[in-house]
């Protein structure tokens, strides 16, 4: 870029405009300090290790990742964070896209409502969902009361605890994001194309599948992820909404630093954690770009 | 044509459930917050603000409320003074843009667990000018940043992508000093993004709750953390009220910026 600046430089401003990196400057120091150095110091922390008085005993051994990676407790740990996360990137991702395709059909004021409903979820604390979902499901909650009073159930149920609750709370968390994605795709397509395929005789279901889906291919996909490493996070809203035998990996890494006082363990968990994030994500990557990405 | 009729009602059907979602748990806390009992249950028996006396009356609920806005407020600054450079740079140059911003945007795919606890093993034991940063609302606030940082450069970038090239060099030709040029000239035009990164950060700030957990001590705690802390001790419609606080802060946020942003349409 520096070659081609033959012409003569109009003013200071557009000197200065073509020279901007340093303006990135502070920026850049806050990231290596705030996030390269601490990030950088757990990596070192995880091969330290633990005796029972001090939180860490300085030394270079691979035991904590041993333990992460083969005692059963932890591995099954491991199995139902993945598991949990995949079940509700694709209940949030279906739940998103008819949202999306519905807000996508509309015009006007109507649109401007249905986004407003849509931006909802990212605006409340992870807090406040737990604690609305926690009125919400238990045997004195108001779904019981709503199904006793209207007869659809007998007795009052109690649904708190369950991987159901939990589903419900973690898609909450995600599915405005999810949304945002697969909208912005979604309005990348020509609606034309829609009517023209119910034209030619194309039904409702076959339209979906042949014409809309395939289009929307890439945004599916991103939301998919988003709300996969969303959820392998997560732990207060699978803990507090969930059943006690899901314990995930963030709940596990959590219950290290504070309960066990054990730094190390945990450090080498949350490493274990960010390279399955990692992997994640890379892997979608890899799937749209090999896919060509025409439609990403 | 039937079938299609079918569908557009399932859709609609479809839409109305999940609005009814997304609406649930905030609207079940409000109500909650009214309620008169002494316990969280349906149905409600009577509806009083008594649990609002009681959460007024709590000075640690008080001090919690405080310290959650003095932090937002705290990463807010910290988050636009790095976000605006930043970003503008970042509109501007294309060669090492895509590094650069996703090197930026990558905390932001990083749990708030991971964050929070390697924040407070490397920061933890730092002490700066006397003062320690562990429990400090600075290093929340430097925490939060890591998260209102990335969210206000996707805003911002965009913003000054569109700003038009000849209005910069035209405050330059007139003599304007760039850091001049920059607020008189820039920032008037961008303000519509600048206030939206703003508030994204702010409310990022105010709702988050597992990093603020790792890295605050009982005098810091902010409101979701006393919040979560008080999940399982606490039946009470009061936890509803403080949930409620919490959520109609950040809703009245969003509202005074929409108020800004159509008077200033308006003008």
């Amino acid at each position: 870029m520096a070659s081609t600046d033959i012409l003569p430089r109009r003013s200071a401003m557009s000197a200065l405009t073509a020279n901007v990196p340093w303006l990135l400057v502070p920026a850049l120091i806050f990231i290596v300090f705030v996030f390269g150095w601490p990030l950088l110091y757990l990596l070192r922390m995880s091969f330290n290790a633990h005796s029972g008085a001090t939180v860490f005993v300085e030394a270079w051994t691979l035991e904590n990742y041993l333990a992460v990676l083969t005692e059963p407790a932890m591995l099954t740990e491991i199995a139902k964070t993945v598991y949990i996360s995949l079940v509700t990137a694709a209940v949030t991702v279906v739940a998103a896209f008819f949202f999306a395709q519905f807000v996508w059909l509309r015009d006007g004021s109507t649109r401007l409502i249905f986004l407003a409903v849509a931006l909802g979820p990212m605006l409340i604390s992870e807090v406040s969902v737990i604690i609305g979902w926690r009125i919400f499901f238990p045997y004195n909650g108001l779904l019981s009361y709503a199904l006793v009073s209207t007869g659809l159930s007998q007795q009052k149920t109690n649904l708190l605890g369950t991987e159901l609750a939990a589903v419900v709370g973690l898609s909450y968390i995600s599915v405005s994001y999810c949304f945002f994605s697969i909208l912005s795709v979604l309005n990348g397509i020509d609606r034309g194309l829609l009517t023209a395929s119910a034209d030619l005789g194309a039904s409702p279901v076959r339209t979906f599948f042949t014409v809309l889906l395939p289009l929307a291919k890439g945004g599916i996909a991103a939301a998919f992820t988003q709300a996969f490493v969303f959820t392998m996070g997560i732990y207060a809203t699978t803990n507090a909404l969930g059943p006690d035998s899901l314990w995930t990996v963030p709940y596990e890494i959590q219950l290290q630093m504070l309960t066990r006082r054990n730094w190390p363990m945990a450090a080498a968990l949350s490493v274990v954690l960010i390279a399955i994030i990692a992997f994640a994500a890379l892997l979608t990557q890899w799937l749209r770009h090999r896919k060509g990405g025409r439609h990403v | 044509m039937f079938e299609e009729r079918t569908f557009r009602y399932l859709h609609r059907i479809f839409a109305a459930l999940f609005t009814l979602y997304v609406i649930v748990p905030i609207g079940i806390t409000a109500v909650m917050a009214f309620s008169d009992d002494n316990v969280i249950r349906f149905p409600i028996r009577g509806f009083s603000v008594r649990w609002f006396g009681e959460f007024l009356k709590d000075q640690q609920w008080i001090n919690a409320a405080w310290n959650s806005l003095e932090i937002a407020v705290l990463t807010t600054v910290m988050s636009m003074a790095l976000a605006l450079p930043t970003a503008y740079a970042l509109a501007r140059s294309t060669r090492a843009r895509p590094l650069l911003q996703t090197v930026m945007i990558l905390p932001l795919f990083v749990p708030g667990v991971v964050l929070g606890i390697s924040v407070a093993m490397g920061l933890g034991s730092v002490t700066l000018f006397g003062t320690e940063l562990f429990g400090s609302k600075f290093l929340v606030a430097c925490a939060h940043t890591l998260w209102a940082l990335p969210l206000a450069i996707t805003v911002l970038v965009p913003t000054f992508e569109t700003l038009d090239q000849g209005l910069i060099e035209a405050a330059g030709d007139l003599g304007a000093p760039p850091l001049r040029a920059f607020f008189n000239v820039i920032v008037p035009v961008a303000m519509t993004g600048i206030v939206s990164a703003g508030l994204f950060a702010f409310i990022t700030s105010l709702n988050e709750f597992i990093m603020a957990l790792f890295l605050t001590t009982r005098d810091t705690q902010t409101l979701p953390v006393m919040l979560w802390l008080s999940l399982r001790s606490s039946a009470s419609p009061q936890i509803a009220v403080a949930s409620f606080v919490l959520a109609a802060s950040v809703f009245s946020t969003v509202g005074l910026a929409y108020a800004w942003y159509a008077l200033s349409r308006r003008r």
